[in-house]
Order: C-alpha cells, then sequence, then structure tokens
C-alpha cells in the first residue's frame, strides 16, 4: 500500500497505518511509484483526491486547470486521474470515490484504452456495508475515531470549515458535538 | 433550531432556522448528536458545484436519536433509537436499491427532473448536497428531517461512542468501497472461477460484498 500526499499529519497517519508514504512536493510521484513497484507499476489505483486536487508549478496540467476551472470550462481539475492512467500496470484497476462534479478535460481516454485500464467508481452504496463495518467496530478490529483532530460545537462550524479548507492547525477531520447543550 | 447555512462562496454561517417536520409518512425526526464536516463539503464551501441556493442546510455525516417518526414507517424505527443516518437517501424498494446500488437509487431524488437532465439519468438523493441531489436540508444541524426513514438509517447500539460510529454514514463505507471496487481485477475474477461471478460482478455487485454478506 502506497499512500501520496502532500500534508504531513496525513502523511504520518498513513504511515502509522502501515503504508509505504510518497510526498508529492518532495519527490516525482511517478520515479518513486517505479522503484516501489520494480517498474511494474500499481496495479490498483485510489483517486481519494477528486476534483480539487493540488495546484502546483511542478505540474503545469494543475494551473491549466485551475483556469479552466475558474472561468467554469471545466467543473474538475482531474490531475490525480491523469497520473494514474499514466502509472497504473496495464491491465489495472482505477477506483475513484472522487468526488467529481462534472466534465474534464485533456483525459487521456487512449492512454487508458490501449491500456486495458479497468474504471470503477461512484458516490457510495452506503447501507450495502454498514452490516458489515458496523460488527468489525463492534468487534473491535478498528475505531475509526482515530481520524478526529477536531472536535467543536456546531456554532463554531463557519471558523472550522475555514481553518479545515486552509488544512490549519494540522487538520485531517472536524466533528461537531452537539451533546454538550443537554 | 440552529443550522450551519450555507449563503455563498466560502460564506457559511450558524443560523436559526425552522425546526424540521414530518412531511410525509415515511420521514422520521432525528435530534443530531453529532455530525461531522466532510472533504467533499468543502467542495460546496468554494462553490465549486454549482447547484447550492442561500438557505440550504449543509452536512451529510450526522447520526443521533430519532425523535418522531412518521405513519409509515411500520415499526421499523421507533422514538429513542440511536441512528447514524447514511449520506444517501434510499427508498429500499426500486430496482436500483434492490440490487444495493444505493447511491443510485431511482426515486429518492425529489429534483429527478434536474438529475435527468444534466447526468441523463436521476441518482438518490443526498443530503445537504446541492438540488442536483435533491436539495435536501443537511444534518449539521440540531434536527435533520430523514425521508424514507425506514430505510434510510443505520441502527446501532449504545456502548459505542458516537465518535466510533459517527463515519459509518460517509467516509468509512466510502474508503470500504474504494478498496473494494479496485480489489474486483481480473486476478481476483480468475481466482474466483467460471462464470458465476463474472456475471455477479456485471450486474454490480463486487466480489467481496458478496463475501461480506
Amino acid at each position: 500500500m502506497i499512500a501520496i500526499d502532500c500534508l504531513p499529519e496525513r502523511l504520518s497517519m498513513a504511515e502509522a497505518g502501515g503504508a509505504v508514504v510518497v510526498d508529492f512536493r518532495e519527490d516525482s510521484v511517478i520515479e518513486r511509484l517505479q522503484e516501489l513497484t520494480h517498474g511494474k507499476g500499481p496495479d490498483k489505483c485510489i483517486d481519494a483526491v477528486g476534483m480539487e486536487s493540488h495546484v502546483s508549478l511542478a505540474q503545469p496540467d494543475t494551473l491549466y486547470d485551475r483556469a479552466e476551472q475558474a472561468i467554469l470550462m471545466e467543473n474538475d481539475r482531474p490531475h490525480v486521474l491523469r497520473e494514474m492512467i499514466y502509472v497504473c500496470r496495464p491491465a489495472g484497476v482505477i477506483s475513484i470515490p472522487g468526488v467529481y462534479s462534472g466534465l474534464v478535460d485533456n483525459m487521456p481516454i487512449g492512454m487508458a484504452m490501449n491500456k486495458g485500464l479497468t474504471f470503477r467508481m461512484g458516490q457510495t452504496h452506503v447501507n450495502r456495508w454498514t452490516d458489515d463495518l458496523l460488527s468489525r467496530i463492534e468487534d473491535g478490529q478498528i475505531d475509526p475515531s482515530f481520524l478526529i483532530t477536531h472536535t467543536a460545537g456546531l456554532e463554531d462550524g463557519p471558523e472550522m470549515y475555514r481553518l479545515f479548507r486552509d488544512k490549519q492547525d494540522s487538520c485531517i477531520k472536524v466533528v461537531q458535538s452537539l451533546r454538550r447543550q443537554e | 433550531m440552529r443550522a450551519l447555512v450555507w449563503h455563498g462562496k466560502e460564506d457559511i454561517r450558524c443560523d436559526e432556522v425552522d425546526d424540521p417536520e414530518i412531511e410525509h409518512p415515511r420521514d422520521a425526526i432525528i435530534r443530531v448528536t453529532s455530525c461531522a464536516i466532510c472533504g467533499s463539503d468543502l467542495h460546496l464551501f468554494q462553490n465549486l458545484i454549482p447547484a447550492m441556493k442561500p438557505g440550504d442546510i449543509m452536512g451529510h455525516e450526522a447520526m443521533g436519536e430519532v425523535v418522531e417518526v412518521g405513519s409509515g414507517i411500520a415499526g421499523k424505527l421507533k422514538k429513542g433509537d440511536r441512528v447514524v443516518v447514511p449520506f444517501t437517501i434510499i427508498c429500499g424498494d426500486c430496482d436500483q436499491c434492490k440490487r444495493g446500488n444505493f447511491s443510485v437509487g431511482e426515486r429518492s431524488n425529489r429534483r429527478k427532473d434536474l438529475a435527468d437532465k444534466v447526468f441523463g439519468h436521476t441518482t438518490a438523493g443526498l443530503f445537504g448536497y446541492t438540488h442536483l441531489t435533491g436539495g435536501y436540508p443537511g444534518g449539521q444541524a440540531e434536527y435533520l428531517r430523514v425521508p424514507f426513514a425506514d430505510a434510510t438509517h443505520i441502527k446501532v447500539p449504545d456502548g459505542l461512542s458516537d465518535e466510533q460510529l459517527l463515519f459509518l454514514s460517509d467516509i468509512f463505507p466510502t474508503g470500504w468501497q474504494a478498496a473494494c471496487s479496485a480489489r474486483s481485477s481480473r486476478r481476483t475474477r480468475l481466482r474466483s472461477g467460471a462464470a458465476a461471478p463474472t456475471v455477479r460482478w456485471q450486474s454490480g455487485a463486487p466480489s467481496c460484498w458478496e463475501r461480506n454478506r
């Protein structure tokens, strides 16, 4: 399992969970993936970034997407999707929880087609999984609360949106508790 | 009640709004005990999905206690039940719900006209996630009206904390589904052998879901 990100707090969380981490601000994602997979490329890629991928001078396509999005010529910034199609091992699978909203430009569909990639995507069929996942929480196999970095009240919401958007204070996940008013 | 209300780009406020009421026999009202802000809420905060309206209540990760049920719930949910609310609103009896394809349910989006036009087909109604998915008030609020509440809920036991359970509403099953989807590769299908798993896979049910059942 290889996790790619640029936020130190999320990279450490992924590393603590057993992932090999790649900081795309420090390393070339393509080169690191080549090394880590002995030149084969990852078999399965998950795009958990979606429409607001990071904009960086080092990745010219992200600048193009940002400009297109600003003038409503493109809804999403699909840098991660393009990169996955490039790095994914032929006959591999691309899984897209996203979120994406509409039109994207410059999608290398010829690359994807010739490599024989499988795309699977969608909003979550939540209740398909929850009986099983609830029993895993009850059994103590997993406690998803490890994600929470900030707990606040409902009235703190506006400030928490800003904090989370700006990734200040190592914010990964905000939970608002309404129990304190009882 | 108080709720986080969308007013425009980068403008979400904690406002006093009307309490929700039962509007349909299959509705329930939940008193929210915990809710979370999702990464996808930030897309709305940035106004990148142009289908929000000022006054819309945010939030699709919520849980709480049932305080009122409609007359059509048929004993499936009662006052006092502790529930996590899935972000996808499901009717439970359309063709897609019967196949377990809950996020593309055919009946829960009350703006089906809009979704049909934009996506070619309607997808499920979602809480607090634009008028393309029904314009339903979300769960970053003191109370939440849950449509089709007899199907749209996950009953959870006492004895576990809100923090342990809340992410069943979205991000835990979302990560899980993403991983299961990636697992349904050619190798998996060959290992399962024969035609049956392939047919099952094509019908939209990933093999790991079948294993979990």
